[in-house]
């Protein structure tokens, strides 16, 4: 993929102009100042938001043209000290041709606003009363492939799971000793990561701090748990409990995952599919009796991606689940409910962080 | 699953206990059939149960039951009424108690069964029964509440029986175009999971070669396919109806066929 040119600051200007003035609501008007009082630092743009009553809300704008999550810190600081010190009636909003989930997220944990020109925006005022929040593109439009960007593929993924079950502060070949993830890939994935605002680390030194509920999820961003393996789709016609029983006492293979395995950390609702890793699909399915069937399936045995699926498996209540980093990335990213019972997982494994993360 | 199990189950077990401890004096002429029973076998105790789950339905022998006392005169002693039918009783607690006599051993008559001296109100004639009386075994019964010390030891009719019990009941039923409960069908799938196939066949074989039960059963065997053999069958539809919203129909469907199938291939 050939990378397009980020847009001009210029360009980036008009095209926010644009995006608020198609969002905010219909009787309300908008006008842009490119002026600002004081000297020094000037606001990058100031836009009035007139409200059917005559009221002004007004927004200082710091435009960049390209804003990684790690800058964040740096950038909301900077508004939000300028706008105090030369308009403190204003709102601090920071715009961008493209702002990451992570990096809008970031930005509103600042309390700061943001606008990005393909319509994520997030603004918000109390006199008068206006809150706007719109959804735009999901994946940046102008990618720069300098970096890695991207966590798909095995090694990647054997390096994120080294780095969410280890407790820091670690060395990256130190990691690499104790894991299956290679050192150069860990050390491009702890990049990646440490641009985004996921890790923090001594500059060339160990990593002392890893938001791993924010890997996770960034590791979601990339994988998928029914494409990334591959599924093979079956029936126990005696039903979940009868796959459970024969688990029990196999020597087969597998570790579980989806809703089956998270059955076993909170049991909400009993699953209605079993959803298992296998080394060997054909030899479990006929092991475990198991009928190929496409209607009706109540079995999911998935050949894996890697076998780093089975790394740090645990034995709970008599089943092999995966460690519950692999299952919450396999449930944020499964059918039906199981997103939801992803973020149940990332609840438990807040709770019981010294159970999982040695 | 761990947990408690539901109320109303707990309930129905101890209806169960209230009879059996009124008629312990003809406890040898009793054999537990239906629902009750089936979870016996199945282990189904946690399973959320609907109202009419719980009734416990007993087949009497005539062979075993003495001239007295006189199963009407234990029962009204500790407070069970009759209701409309004959063999229609209601525990002190309200749940249902059917005392019922196979058709072959229930002498002349359309509803009530002939019972000699304890008359032909006691108890009703149902057709299907019969192999109750040849596959049955004891069983230890709890009570499933901890703070209820009862337990009973009587004769429980086997799975084979269960399953040819539920499949003329279900075709009787459909047949006559009477009201039919679902949940019958989803014993029927019950039975079928738990169980292993070839045990099952076994018990069905044991039952084809006895003179009381073989009629029966041969015609509960032909019902099978036409009730349970395709995924839109009646009886399919049925167990899909009763096992609610948190089922898939066609898991239900599916796993209805196969083991249909998987056990008249056997037979």
């Amino acid at each position: 993929m050939s990378s397009k040119r980020l847009p001009s600051e210029t360009r980036i200007i008009r095209d926010v102009e644009r995006v608020l003035a198609q969002s905010i609501p219909p009787a309300w008007s908008l006008k842009t100042k490119s002026e600002t009082p004081g000297k020094g630092k000037r606001i990058d743009l100031l836009v009035e938001v007139t409200s059917p009553d005559g009221e002004i809300a007004r927004f200082a704008i710091e435009v960049k043209r390209t804003i990684e999550p790690r800058s964040v810190p740096m950038a909301a600081e900077q508004i939000s000290m300028l706008t105090t010190s030369t308009m403190p009636e204003a709102i601090p909003v920071v715009a961008a041709g493209y702002l990451s989930a992570r990096t809008r997220e970031l930005l509103n944990d600042f309390d700061v606003g943001y606008i990005d020109t393909t319509g994520n925006i997030r603004i918000e005022s109390s006199a008068p009363g206006l809150f706007v929040l719109t959804q735009g593109a999901d994946s940046d439009p102008w990618p720069q492939d300098v970096d890695l960007r991207s966590l798909r593929g095995r090694g990647a993924a054997r390096a994120i799971r080294a780095i969410i079950d280890t407790a820091p502060p670690f060395g990256t070949r130190e990691l690499a000793g104790a894991t299956s993830a290679s050192a150069a890939t860990l050390s491009r994935v702890l990049e990646l990561l440490e641009r985004e605002a996921i890790v923090t680390r001594q500059p060339r030194g160990p990593v002392l701090a890893v938001d791993w509920k924010a890997a996770i999820r960034r590791w979601a961003e990339d994988y998928d748990q029914t494409t990334s393996n591959t599924a093979t789709t079956f029936l126990d016609p005696r039903g979940i409990p009868s796959i459970e029983k024969k688990l029990q006492t196999t020597k087969l293979a597998y570790a579980a995952t989806g809703a089956f395995a998270a059955q076993r950390f909170n049991p909400i609702a009993p699953a209605r599919t079993a959803t298992l890793y296998v080394d060997d699909v054909t030899k479990t399915a006929d092991r475990l009796g198991l009928r190929e069937t496409e209607a009706g399936a109540n079995v999911v045995l998935l050949e894996p991606f890697d076998p780093v699926v089975f790394e740090r498996a645990t034995t709970r209540d008599g089943l092999r689940c995966v460690a519950p980093s692999q299952l919450a990335a396999d449930l944020l990213t499964g059918p039906g409910r199981e997103p939801s019972q992803g973020e149940e997982i990332l609840e438990w494994m807040q709770e019981n962080e010294d159970a999982w993360r040695t | 699953m761990p947990g408690e199990p539901d109320p109303l189950y707990v309930r129905a077990r101890a209806a169960l206990l209230d009879a059996t401890d009124a008629l312990a004096a003809q406890i040898d002429a009793l054999v537990l059939v239906g629902a009750q029973a089936i979870y016996l076998h199945t282990g189904d105790a946690h399973l959320a149960v609907a109202e009419y789950t719980t009734d416990a339905d007993f087949t009497i022998g005539p062979a075993e039951l003495h001239d007295s006392p006189l199963l009407a005169e234990l029962l009204t002693a500790r407070g069970f009424t009759t209701r409309e039918h004959p063999g229609g009783w209601l525990s002190p607690d309200g749940i249902y108690v059917d005392l019922m006599v196979p058709e072959a051993l229930a002498g002349a008559g359309t509803r009530g069964a002939r019972l000699g001296v304890h008359g032909k109100r006691v108890a009703r004639r149902a057709k299907g029964l019969e192999a109750s009386l040849v596959d049955h075994a004891p069983m230890s019964i709890t009570a499933l509440d901890s703070t209820d010390p009862r337990s009973v030891t009587m004769q429980v009719a086997g799975t084979g029986a269960l399953l040819i019990a539920k499949v003329h009941k279900i075709h009787e039923r459909t047949a006559a175009g009477d009201r039919v409960r679902d949940k019958d069908a989803l014993d029927v799938l019950r039975i079928l999971q738990a169980i292993e196939t070839s045990f099952l066949s076994q018990r069905l074989d044991h039952l084809r070669a006895h003179e009381l039960s073989a009629a029966v059963t041969d015609e509960g065997i032909a019902q099978l396919a036409p009730l349970f053999g395709r995924i839109d069958a009646v009886g399919v539809e049925m167990a899909i109806r009763a096992a609610g919203v948190g089922a898939d129909p066609d898991t239900i469907a599916a796993s209805m066929t196969a083991l249909v199938s998987d056990l008249l291939a056997e037979l």
